[in-house]
């Protein structure tokens, strides 16, 4: 059966050693942006250049006590699978920074009623400065 | 731990308050029959319950479960006025009995408590009272659900 091409709810999501569970939302990103160049006569740009690519991630769960643990600047590997429709094998993606996962800061917020939920986001870097440290896998 | 079980906290925390001559799980009198002497009587019946996906992937994620309990309260006095307040206070009791707690070791105290209750007609010399209980619980994994007997 082929893998549906579309993909639902969070599984395997990791930092570093602690397990994240509970995962309501997470938010990958390749934060590339783009400069262009136009002079003399241009109408349009004449160049684009892609010169800045600052990737990042954001999950928010339920479980606030863990999120809320990891102290900002942490570094570690972050991984998180978005899993196929279909549960079929292949379909699902998996996105992996391996060491260069920074953790940067955690909001919590808790509604009258309802269950809690903290938002933590992470930055990440190239330590050559020039590989994607954001491999996407299919699993 | 599930349903069944909260249903069977609430049976033990109802005739704890000592309120009742009677706290049964099997229906409404007129369908099993009951003493005449039983003058304040609660009967506890399942009556909805819903499953709610909010987090993580199936079927490792946890599912909440979402249900409601009828408990009729009956009581049979002569005076007509005595009768109604103190089927209210059965309510009461009910409410102070079950609000917050954590039924089973199962359901969430934040999502445990009476959340209405209807007058039914009165029968002289009975008066009803249908309490609505809700409660929450969480099943961790979508194939973790209790089948102990």
């Amino acid at each position: 059966m082929p893998v549906s091409k579309a993909n639902i709810n969070w599984s395997n999501v990791q930092f570093g050693s602690t397990p994240i569970t509970r995962v309501t939302a997470a938010m990958f990103g390749l934060g590339g942006t783009l400069i262009k160049f136009k002079g003399d006569t241009d109408l349009y740009p004449s160049i684009i250049a892609n010169v800045n690519n600052e990737p990042h991630a954001s999950i928010t769960t339920a479980d606030v006590g863990t999120m809320m643990n990891f102290a900002p600047g942490t570094g570690g590997t972050l991984t998180a699978q978005l899993n196929d429709a279909k549960a079929l094998t292949g379909g699902a993606v998996v996105f992996t920074v391996t060491n260069n996962a920074v953790f940067e800061n955690a909001d919590a917020n808790a509604q009258h009623a309802q269950f809690g939920t903290c938002a933590g986001t992470f930055q990440f870097y190239a330590s050559d400065g020039l590989t994607n440290p954001l491999v996407l896998s299919r699993a | 731990m599930r349903d069944r079980d909260v249903r069977n906290a609430i049976h033990d925390a109802l005739v704890a308050t000592g309120a009742f001559d009677g706290v049964v799980l099997w229906g409404l009198p007129e369908e099993y029959g009951s003493a005449a002497s039983q003058l304040a009587l609660a009967a506890i019946e399942p009556d909805s319950s819903e499953q709610r996906d909010e987090w993580d992937s199936q079927p490792a994620g946890g599912l909440t479960v979402h249900s409601r309990v009828k408990i009729t309260l009956l009581l049979r006095a002569d005076d007509p006025v005595l009768r109604d307040e103190a089927a209210e206070l059965l309510v009461d009791t009910v409410a102070n009995a079950l609000n917050g707690q954590s039924l089973a070791g199962l359901t969430l105290p934040a999502w445990t408590r009476v959340t209405g209750w209807q007058w039914q007609p009165a029968v002289p010399p009975e008066r009803r009272i249908t309490v609505s209980c809700n409660y929450a619980y969480i099943v961790e994994g979508w194939n973790a659900y209790d089948t102990t007997e």
